[in-house]
């Protein structure tokens, strides 16, 4: 066996990382998903606020849809219906308590002061407001979060090759 | 150190698909092949090589009627490219050591 060049080993492990970050990026998905997922989501508090009665019963097929589309998107049939050619791999990636309580923080952030800003002022329509708010978040800051965690969760996870 | 290396692994086409595998619980074999930049033919007598040393799983099915295959990295493959990898970042850790005495001498 040959042994590789210090010059080639470096090129090898270049090649490594940027294998890893290919997966990693093409891991977000397609961006129209994205914009869905804000939009059902805006579309979801704007019934709420408008017909609440309806936004009673909405909640468990909303819940079941985003559970359904989270799992689909795991699967290899699920993943090609929606677009998704690769899934990240937990094992390779293996996440730490920290980092998937860090996950939530900033949607618990956004959710905790949105609620208490709209409870303090009593903005009329506030769930709209919300809604928009939450949506935009999903849309422009999701694949951003999500591509800056994986790439964390790999240089935590020494995989810094 | 060079025990660890790993004869299939040196080559680069082949470490560059075990290294996008590595980061995927499944990839689609279209997406393996557009992020390498190999023709199918290529990825596929790579892959073929791969999967008989078991480093690689292949699955095939069909989706909306139209045949698809998704590839994994298996438990063994994923070992020899962690040992793989160690065996590499030894070489250059090794040859940064030796350049920072030569430049101290």
């Amino acid at each position: 066996m040959t042994e590789p060049t210090p010059e080639e080993a470096a090129a090898a492990l270049h090649a490594v990382r940027q294998g890893k970050d290919q997966v990693a990026r093409s891991a977000l998905g397609s961006r129209r998903l994205w914009i869905a997922c804000g939009l059902a989501l805006f579309a979801y508090c704007v019934v709420i606020d408008l017909a609440p009665a309806v936004g009673s019963w909405l909640l468990w097929p909303f819940l079941l849809v985003c559970l359904g589309l989270s799992f689909a998107l795991r699967t290899r049939t699920g993943g090609a219906l929606l677009g998704r050619r690769v899934a990240v791999s937990n094992r390779s990636l293996p996440v730490g308590l920290r980092w998937r309580l860090l996950r939530l923080v900033p949607v618990l952030a956004i959710g905790i002061v949105g609620a208490l800003l709209i409870a303090w002022l009593q903005v009329p329509h506030a769930a709209i407001y919300y809604g928009a708010l939450a949506g935009l978040y999903v849309v422009f800051l999701g694949p951003k979060f999500q591509l800056w965690l994986l790439r964390r969760q790999d240089e935590v996870s020494g995989g810094r090759a | 150190m060079v025990a660890e290396l790993d004869q299939l692994l040196l080559d680069p086409t082949r470490l560059a698909i075990v290294s996008l595998l590595t980061a995927a619980e499944w990839a689609e074999f279209g997406f393996v092949r557009d992020s390498v930049g190999l023709s199918d033919s290529a990825l596929s007598k790579q892959v073929t090589t791969l999967s008989k040393n078991e480093y690689v799983e292949v699955r095939k099915g069909y989706v909306n009627k139209r045949p698809r295959t998704w590839l994994n990295l298996t438990g063994p493959g994923r070992s020899a490219l962690s040992a793989h990898i160690a065996a590499l970042q030894a070489i250059a850790e090794k040859a940064k050591a030796d350049g920072a005495s030569h430049s101290r001498g």
